[in-house]
């Protein structure tokens, strides 16, 4: 890499299709070697930075910060089958590339510091998403899910919902005008009146539109009438106004929405409504406006945000839609009534009330605005209307009980003919809505269909996964209280997935109710493991990025050998910045099949990620050397108690009992003065084919220990070290471990070791070890 | 795990959902069908496309049922 990241001039992670355990600092830059490969992979994303930059703007956290002007940020990913990618991105955030490596899913890839808790702790929706595509189901689920989003579609295009609720209402008149006639009898009633007022014409059933007919010929036959008849005509007209009937459906459908436990869930209807309507014409990838504040916003996570809301609110919108309807019915009656009240003829009995406590509901009536209440029908709107408004149109119909046989006949066969119009209309509407529901079934029927699909693919991998599962936990903790770890999916539940196990003997549903974090932690390994070891035939190295955080020592070194044990022919890249445990890693696994290296502390991003030139981490303590001497002899103390540590048990070195835990806390002076008095008779080095104490590495071992035991502990104590002192005591530290890595083979004086043997000795057997065994 | 591309499941799903369903409209499970051996099922639909899609669906219902002009 160069310039990427925390890169500045090249750095190389060379690995000669070896595994590698990298070690590093925090900041040291491991990660962002992980970063190119995933920028690789995902096709220019990095996950953790499009978070920070809302799925934009990462380009801004790509290129290294100081990188001279002309330069670009690049890197190149070789493997030994010979392909490779090759990136350089510029400024700007575009990107070239050339070259492409097949049959790498970033998943199966990488593991990050994180990754591993956060997939215990996601929901299983969550779990779902991020394990399905490792199934191989992405394809069924896209299908499931374009589904479910086209059962929605014909929903809103065709607005069944507000059609079902027009339909209820309609279907009310209907019942409120004829009662239980039926679609003939309705028609019957057409014919009559048609024979009635359309006399010489045509039968009913062969005019074009025998309604509007019937309509023309009570209008011409209205326009003879006298101005008396006109009124009581109007009045019969106005008192038929229905503002009982809406005005109960929207309290009925106010109090269930009243009801629900979001007391905003009307407001919220509305606003998702409208955010439906304004998403169907906007992106759906990348960014868009949001259309309240103009911020722009990731499309993806804001379409999902509506999608989810809706369908969580589904129950109430069509309580919500009949309420729509109803205040559309209580409108159009209101505007009759309006209508009617403010004709010409009414005046002289409209004048006969305005003196009586009337008048102040036709001021009421007048200034009351239809289409602004369609807007906005409160209760209060409710309780004005009936307090103002129902008194009118009793006041009608008292007033039209008096009005000649004539207008009272033409006033309800007008009436009757627009009913039975209406009426007519719910029988083919009744059947488009049926029509359209049987639709929108069928699609819904195909996505569980489709959802089965998937379920029976993913128990099948499932079965395979958790026996790989179960096998690495167990490895992992032997004799522990917890087992029968498996991954699941849950009845009842579409997209999700979780993981059981057994706690105590007892089955648990979800791990994130007991396990502690270093076992969550250890639970993820494992789940991703067994993913990658499904795999292995095809897929590239498996890269793991700090991922032992919260284990203790001894899971730690038990990861080491699940991934000797199940990786041993997969290629394996380590990075984590926990001394001990790449120490440790060190000396466990074989030097032959893998490479050790170490970062040197971040300085500036002028000088960028550096290697060390030794495996060892002194380096970590030299970085130290002058700010703070102390710390770096402190530094120097810690590095050798746990190499020393695990020499000892290398050697298979007797130490002396010591009081309970201070067995476990043992200190280099502790392993030095055992390893020293005992290297007497057991360190030897073949002179000449003879083998005879190892004089020069019992010297260094004891320089080490005397400086350790005074200079060291200054430092951690009065922390009074001078830095001549300070280098002095890393430089022996550092040359006594050598001593126990042969010269000439380069291997570890423990390299060759069998149970029965009386010693351990190196490769070329010029350094060995004997069994201490007095 | 990469499970091979078949076509099978698209015709296993459409006689379960046929089974399930109480359309009998074969224009309109043949029409689904296509759309799922098609673009279906290979990424996220746009909602322009879905709206194209949910259309023609509408329109495939039988002749007594044209698209539906908006309600009152």
């Amino acid at each position: 890499m160069a310039w990427f990241r925390g890169a500045a001039n090249q750095v190389t992670m060379e690995l000669s299709g070896k595994s590698i355990v990298v070690y590093g600092t925090n900041g040291a830059g491991k990660s962002s070697f992980v970063d190119a490969l995933e920028y690789a992979i995902n096709g220019g994303r990095i996950c953790h930075l499009a978070h920070e930059y809302s799925g934009k703007k990462q380009e801004n956290a790509i290129p290294n910060t100081h990188r001279p002007k002309g330069t670009n940020a690049s890197f190149c990913i070789q493997l030994t089958d010979g392909s490779e990618i090759k990136t350089e991105i510029k400024n700007d955030g575009t990107a070239s590339s050339h070259g492409s490596v097949t049959n790498w899913d970033y998943r199966r890839t990488v593991l990050r510091q994180g990754e591993v808790v956060q997939f215990i702790q996601d929901t299983k929706g969550d779990k779902y998403s991020a394990l399905l595509p490792l199934f191989g189901l992405q394809e069924l689920e896209v299908a499931a899910e374009n589904l479910r989003q086209l059962a929605r579609n014909v929903e809103s295009l065709s607005q069944l919902e507000q059609r079902k609720a027009s339909l209820h209402q309609a279907l009310a008149a209907r019942k409120n005008a004829f009662g239980p006639a039926d679609d003939i009898q309705i028609r019957a009633t057409i014919d009559r009146l048609f024979e009635e007022y359309c006399k010489g014409k045509m039968g009913a059933s062969e005019a074009l539109d025998p309604i509007a007919e019937i309509s023309a010929a009570i209008d011409t036959l209205f326009a003879g009438f006298t101005n008396s008849e006109k009124q009581y005509f109007y009045l019969r007209e106005a008192a038929s106004s229905d503002l009982k009937t809406p005005i109960k459906a929207i309290r009925a459908a106010n109090s269930k929405l009243a009801s629900a436990p979001d007391s905003q869930v009307s407001n919220k209807i509305a606003v998702l409504q409208q955010t439906e309507r304004y998403l169907a014409g906007a992106s759906k990838e990348g960014e868009l406006e949001c259309p309240a504040c103009g911020q722009r916003i990731d499309a993806t996570a804001f379409n999902q945000h509506v999608k989810t809301e809706l369908d969580r609110l589904q129950d109430l919108r069509e309580t919500y839609e009949r309420c729509n309807a109803a205040t559309g019915n209580l409108c159009d009656s209101i505007r009759s009534l309006k209508q009617y009240l403010n004709k010409q003829e009414l005046e002289p009995w409209q004048h006969g009330l305005t003196e009586s406590k009337l008048a102040d509901s036709f001021r009421y009536l007048g200034n009351l605005d239809p289409d602004a209440l369609r807007k906005e029908c409160t209760e209060t709107h409710l309780q004005q209307i009936e307090t103002n408004l129902q008194p009118l149109v009793d006041a009608a119909a008292s007033a039209s009980t008096q009005s000649p046989p004539e207008a009272k006949t033409l006033a309800d066969d007008k009436r009757t003919a627009a009913a039975a119009n209406d009426a007519l209309r719910t029988s083919s509407e009744a059947a488009l809505v049926a029509k359209l529901e049987q639709l929108v079934r069928s699609i819904s029927a195909l996505e569980q269909a489709t959802r089965a699909e998937i379920r029976s693919r993913s128990n099948q991998v499932i079965r395979e996964i958790s026996d790989d599962i179960k096998q690495m936990w167990s490895l992992l903790h032997p004799g522990e209280a917890i087992e029968h770890v498996h991954l699941y999916l849950p009845r009842g539940a579409d997209k999700a997935i979780d993981i059981g196990l057994k706690f105590y003997g007892k089955e648990l549903d979800s791990p994130r109710l007991t396990l502690s974090e270093g076992y969550r932690n250890s639970l993820g390994l494992c789940v991703f493991l067994a993913m990658a070891k499904r795999e292995a035939p095809t897929d590239r190295p498996i890269v793991l990025d700090d991922v032992v955080i919260s284990l203790d020592r001894n899971h730690r070194g038990m990861i080491a050998e699940l991934i000797q044990e199940a990786f041993w022919s997969r290629q394996v890249i380590i990075l984590t910045h926990d001394r001990d445990w790449y120490i440790e890693l060190r000396q466990r696994l074989n030097p032959s099949t893998w490479n050790f290296r170490a970062l040197l502390p971040y300085e500036t991003p002028e000088t960028g990620i550096k290697w060390s030139h030794k495996t060892s981490t002194f380096d970590d303590a030299r970085s130290q050397l002058r700010e703070r001497p102390d710390a770096a002899s402190n530094d120097a103390r810690k590095i050798m108690d746990t190499e020393l540590s695990l020499i000892a048990e290398s050697l298979q070195l007797r130490l002396r009992y010591q009081r309970f835990e201070k067995n476990d806390r043992r200190l280099a002076h502790d392993f030095l003065e055992r390893m020293i008095s005992a290297g007497k008779k057991c360190f030897q080095k073949k002179v000449d084919r003879e083998y005879s104490t190892y004089e020069e590495a019992l010297q260094a071992l004891g320089t080490a220990d005397t400086l350790l035991l005074s200079w060291a502990n200054r430092g951690s104590h009065t922390f009074d070290v001078a830095q001549s002192e300070a280098v002095q005591l890393i430089d022996s530290c550092e040359t006594a471990l050598e001593f126990f890595k042969c010269q000439y083979c380069k291997k570890n004086l423990w390299f060759a070791n069998a149970e029965r043997a009386e010693w351990v000795q190196c490769q070329c057997g010029t350094i060995r070890w004997r069994y201490d065994k007095d | 795990m990469q499970m091979p591309d078949d076509t099978e499941w698209v015709t296993r799903a459409i006689t379960n959902a046929k089974l399930e369903s109480t359309t009998k409209d074969d224009a309109v499970w043949s029409l689904l069908e296509n759309f799922l051996n098609g673009d279906l099922r290979t990424r996220p639909l746009t909602a322009m496309q879905l709206q194209a899609v949910a259309r023609q669906l509408m329109d495939a219902m039988d002749s007594t049922t044209q698209t539906p002009e908006e309600p009152r």
